[in-house]
């Protein structure tokens, strides 16, 4: 494709309103789907019941 | 005993039984709790484990109060409808009655087999060898451990029955020592060198004298009377004399379990007591520190020492270690913290912690390996948190919570609701504010305040308006046999009258909604950014409907890549163009939910992507059904486009 990125950008437009990216880390996110935990998913239980039961 | 967490050892009776084998005492620390849970299987154990319904209901010493008290079947129904059902006020809750259902199903089943568990207690053990037996008491062991320690004795006379642990705390301990003839000692403040004391006193038969124990004979056989002999206070003052915790018994019983239906085991250790902030402004609702708000702490290096041993010891079992502590002592962030960055023992750690942390701060934490957090958060309105004295405002709440999911921490918080003094309306506006903050870990816990024994709001309850403290009603229904004095001094939850009370349910209804979103939509949501010098980029999937990107540049850009911390209107490097901008871009900023304002200070919301930020998939798959793929430029970069519909521009 013809790209109106240049070397130093991560984003620019195409003249149109669309961005296009060339983003390293956006474009590792978006290949993590489904291979990594997210942050909220937790393994284990808090070590002390300090926490008050959801209600 | 029941119904103590069985994924970790008590450090109590870690300490306790290194302090015994330190001076040439024999002992060994029995988990029956973990006996109770393979009985009825960890599921349904962990429901009063975990306090559910709520902690206030006491259903775990309620399944016990049976075997002490003999059968009530008016009793039970009572309990039932007053308590589970929430017929009286201070029980009533907005559980769903499925959760109900469920948490009174497994304490029916917990409670049937009561009678089997106990006799396995005694039969699995030779008493006759045994000449003490003491018990910990902490959150719902009360009940259970009074059970058995009435039928050993009554077996095994010669047996010395003595309790300790937070239960027993002050004058809880001299209640539970009132009112409970079968006990021979209790120990109501800290025992690291009182009960070793005690215990060497009653084997060589000579009379006890040790500090903060409580014994039968101070009493001169009155059981209902004062005690002739008040114990002296102590506390262990230098925390680096403390012995390593002993905690081969735990793991031994541990690895005897059912592979299948035991918990992942995490090692407890103990840096501090007290708490440094408490010492100079006590939270008004906190009452964890009983009467032992001095802060202690060991140095560094003991620290170290400690947690290498463990590590040594237990290390193979888990690398996953909580402090006890109920603070982080602060002086950890010159030496502690830096020297566990350093070793890089490959650790999950967990501490609790004030909220009010730098960011170089947190990414101490995380190169040292902590994981998990319990900041102490508690409410996301500054005027409310002022009335809770916690010396953090709103806005460094939400600042915490935003950079732990920049730096892949855990933080585990709860929102309580229902302070004197509050405002109401501060509810609606925090439940409207919450719908910008659902990429961010929601509350784990989120309930009304309750009045806990050593907070201020109990011993001093007069300054707050609070009137009419009295201990939650299920203490009727669990120690019915205990005097109407006694249970007060033996309860630790209290329900109390203050001016307006009777609207908190009714103000924070739009509060509960929102919390119920935040948690529902959080696997869901993403707010994150890339940067490059030509504008700023924000990916949004917090909203119903597809997701969206912000394209920010000129003044908006400015205003957000500084604001990744708290920063002040006037604090903003902008020039005079873009400072007669300023009140329409954050205006703007703020409606969108890209910055976070209070007063004259904003935070920008969005985490980077270029972090340990870890969307979950859910997230991110909404982010990537407005991607479109483009393939490689020139150069063999892969290209992604965003179609204009799809982006909101702000430039000015």
């Amino acid at each position: 494709m013809e790209t109106k990125i240049t070397d130093s950008q991560m984003v620019a437009e195409d003249g149109q309103g669309n961005l296009l990216f060339r983003d390293a880390s956006l474009l590792k996110v978006l290949k993590m789907m489904n291979s990594t935990p997210s942050n909220s998913q937790k393994t284990n239980a808090h070590p002390t019941p300090r926490i008050l039961p959801g209600v | 005993m029941p119904f103590a967490v069985t994924s970790w050892p008590s450090l109590g009776l870690g300490l306790l039984k290194s302090a015994l084998t330190a001076v040439g005492i024999t002992s060994q620390v029995i988990y029956f709790n973990a006996g109770f849970a393979d009985l009825v299987g960890e599921e349904v154990y962990a429901t009063p484990s975990n306090g559910a319904p709520h902690n206030t209901d006491l259903i775990g010493e309620w399944i016990f109060s049976e075997a002490l008290w003999g059968p009530s079947p008016s009793r039970d129904d009572a309990y039932y409808q007053d308590v589970i059902m929430g017929a009286r006020t201070a029980h009533r809750k907005n559980t769903s009655p499925e959760k109900l259902a469920e948490a009174w199903d497994h304490a029916r089943l917990c409670r049937s087999r009561v009678e089997a568990f106990l006799e396995d207690c005694i039969k699995q053990h030779d008493w006759n060898t045994i000449r003490i037996v003491g018990f910990t008491s902490v959150f719902q062991q009360h009940v259970a451990s009074l059970t058995l320690a009435k039928r050993l004795k009554a077996q095994f006379s010669h047996l010395h029955i003595v309790f300790g642990g937070s239960n027993c705390e002050g004058p809880m301990g001299l209640a539970t020592m009132k009112s409970f003839a079968f006990i021979d000692a209790v120990c109501v403040g800290e025992g690291d060198t009182a009960f070793p004391t005690y215990v060497r006193q009653v084997l060589e038969g000579r009379p006890t004298t040790a500090n903060n124990i409580l014994a039968r004979d101070h009493f001169q056989g009155c059981v209902d009377g004062e005690p002739d002999i008040v114990p002296e206070p102590e506390q262990t003052v230098d925390m680096n004399r403390l012995p390593f915790p002993d905690f081969d018994d735990f793991f031994a019983q541990h690895d005897r379990r059912r592979e299948d239906d035991r918990p992942p085991a995490r090692v407890i250790f103990e840096t501090s007591r007290g708490c440094w902030w408490g010492q100079k402004n006590h939270c008004t609702f906190c009452g964890l520190n009983g009467t032992t708000m001095a802060f202690r702490y060991k140095s560094a290096g003991r620290a170290i020492e400690e947690i290498q041993y463990l590590l040594e010891r237990y290390g193979e079992k888990t690398r996953n270690l909580s402090a006890a502590d109920n603070i982080i002592p602060y002086q950890y962030f010159e030496e502690f913290l830096p020297k566990l960055v350093e070793l890089n023992m490959d650790l999950s750690l967990f501490y609790e912690t004030k909220a009010n942390l730098r960011k170089d701060q947190l990414i101490t934490y995380r190169k040292a390996g902590l994981s998990e957090i319990q900041p102490g958060i508690e409410n996301l309105d500054t005027d409310i948190l002022k009335l809770m004295k916690k010396g953090v405002s709103g806005i460094q709440n939400i600042q915490l919570l935003k950079w732990c999911k920049e730096l892949g921490i855990t933080p585990l918080w709860n929102l309580i609701f229902g302070f004197p003094g509050e405002r109401p309306a501060a509810y609606d506006e925090m439940a409207r504010r919450m719908a910008a903050l659902s990429h961010l870990e929601p509350p784990s816990g989120f309930g009304r305040l309750r009045f806990d024994r050593f907070s201020p709001y109990v011993s001093n309850p007069a300054s707050f308006g609070v009137v009419n403290l009295q201990p939650f009603p299920a203490y009727d229904y669990v120690y019915p046999g205990v005097s109407p004095s006694a249970r007060v001094d033996m309860a630790y939850y209290f329900t109390g009258s203050f001016a307006g009370d009777e609207s908190i349910a009714d103000y924070t209804l739009e509060l509960r909604a929102a919390i119920d979103r935040w948690r529902q939509d959080a696997e869901q949501s993403l707010l994150a950014h890339i940067e490059d010098g030509s504008r700023f980029v924000i990916f949004d999937t917090r909203h119903e409907g597809a997701a969206k990107a912000f394209s920010l540049k000129g003044s908006y850009q400015k205003v957000v890549a500084q604001s990744d911390g708290i920063v002040s209107f006037d604090q903003l490097v902008l020039d005079r163009t873009e400072r007669e901008h300023l009140p329409m871009v954050i205006a703007e900023l703020s409606r969108h939910g890209l910055i976070y304002v209070e007063g004259e200070r904003i935070l920008r919301l969005s985490v980077p992507l270029d972090s340990a930020y870890r969307p979950a998939p859910e997230a991110l798959a909404r982010l990537r059904d407005i991607m479109i793929d483009e393939g490689e430029d020139d150069g063999n970069n892969q290209i992604v486009k965003l179609c204009h519909k799809d982006v909101i521009s702000l430039e000015i």
